[in-house]
């Protein structure tokens, strides 16, 4: 019985058991070694060293890295989802490194690890410490995570997040993370439609969600809480969730940063807000609440205006920004 | 009862479903006795956007709660969560 099933896995056929066991015992130990690590920040943030990019096939088991289908400079294979997930990492690779002065998700150059076709029906998308893992979706409700570049961005900007601020992952500091890692999703996603706050649709996730899905996409960054029917997402603090769902609503209150960086957006374009919304993470601390995020991007927006990267008087619209939402 | 509870993922949607223990195939009724074996990492998880399930074992009116990350999800247990989130939707209150 493996009907819309997560966990039940097809052992690839050029695997034999002794092979299966041991990948088994290599996986768990990688791991455990994964969850003890304590990320460090970045010290570099512009490596020359250049990153390369491995798509893995989980063959719709559980197992990641499990078979090598597509490294660096390789040439195009049969499979869309791995095609996609090599073109879209070069996007993000490239968005970074020229935009935002990052070197990879560390800021060191470290290469791109992506795992497609996890489980089977799997319903989502991680990132797991040092790689992203994306599940086929189910055909109904969800479509193939790979194609989305926002999301593919939304999963490396928590690795990005992950080596500068760290931020925590419930509470506020954990809405923050979900909000930053949106931040970068859709910037990547307007820059390369070329597009700007004003043409952008502001929706993560509307190329994922399939026929049955009850709305437009998973989240939208310009009006919160109306993606989709029973959209939990607030646009405002007097309407913060407070309960312990998710982490204690790290995807739910991401709606009201959300809703500041696209008004933002809308008076210093996406570009610009999303330079000051980075140089603020570096300034954050892990637990760094929305008080704290609102002090750090006023800060970097005054830098900005002072060295002329933003016109006079984006202070006052940041700020005004951050009001309107009730901060 | 069994009250079973995912949250998180990308969408960070929660779904909650319940079965009568004595309807669970047995195969499956088996793998509860496994629950207080399951073991949590120690050190902060560092996966982001994955699912976070909490299942309640209640007998005569005693309740046990397990909550567990996806990444401690052992191949033992798997198929019991599995099974439980194949379920039905529980009807709105």
């Amino acid at each position: 019985m493996c009907n819309n099933s997560v966990f039940c896995q097809i052992v690839p056929p050029f695997l034999s058991d002794k092979d299966v066991k041991e990948l088994d015992v290599q996986f768990r130990e990688r791991r455990t070694i994964k969850s003890d690590l304590e990320a460090m920040p970045a010290v570099a943030f512009l490596g020359t060293k250049r990153v390369k990019r491995f798509i893995y096939d989980c063959t719709n088991t559980i197992f990641q890295q499990l078979k090598l289908v597509r490294k660096e400079g390789g040439a195009k294979v049969k499979d869309k989802s791995v095609n996609t997930a090599y073109d879209y990492a070069g996007i993000i690779r490239t968005y970074f490194k020229k935009k935002l002065k990052f070197n990879s998700f560390d800021g060191n150059g470290s290469d791109m690890i992506f795992n497609v076709h996890y489980g089977e029906n799997y319903n989502n998308a991680f990132w797991d410490g040092d790689e992203m893992t994306f599940g086929d979706g189910d055909g109904d409700s969800f479509l193939s995570f790979v194609n989305s570049l926002d999301v593919m961005g939304h999963e490396l900007g928590h690795g990005v997040i992950q080596f500068t601020a760290n931020l925590d992952y419930e509470k506020q500091p954990g809405a923050l993370n979900e909000h930053f890692a949106d931040v970068f999703g859709t910037a990547i996603k307007q820059s390369a439609l070329k597009q700007d706050a004003k043409t952008a649709d502001w929706l993560i996730g509307d190329t994922i969600v399939g026929p049955n899905f009850p709305g437009i996409a998973i989240r939208s960054m310009r009006d919160p809480g109306t993606a989709f029917s029973g959209d939990p997402q607030p646009n405002h603090m007097d309407n913060f969730f407070g309960g312990s769902d998710d982490h204690f609503g790290v995807h739910i209150n991401s709606g009201i940063p959300n809703r500041i960086f696209y008004l933002a957006s809308m008076e210093i374009t996406t570009q610009k807000a999303t330079r000051i919304w980075f140089d603020a993470l570096k300034q954050l601390k892990y637990n760094a609440d929305f008080k704290a995020f609102k002090k750090a991007v006023v800060a970097s927006t005054t830098k900005a205006e002072k060295s002329k990267s933003v016109g006079k008087g984006s202070v006052l619209k940041i700020a005004g920004a951050f009001k309107s939402v009730g901060l | 009862m069994i009250h079973f509870k995912r949250e998180g993922g990308f969408a960070g949607l929660s779904t909650s479903k319940e079965v009568d223990e004595t309807d669970l195939p047995e195969n499956i009724r088996k793998l509860l006795k496994k629950l207080p074996d399951v073991k949590t990492k120690t050190g902060k998880s560092l996966r982001r956007d994955g699912f976070k399930y909490t299942i309640e074992v209640e007998v005569e009116k005693k309740a046990t709660q397990y909550i567990i990350n996806e990444e401690d999800v052992s191949e033992a247990i798997a198929p019991l969560i599995e099974y439980l989130d194949a379920l039905p939707m529980k009807p709105s209150s």
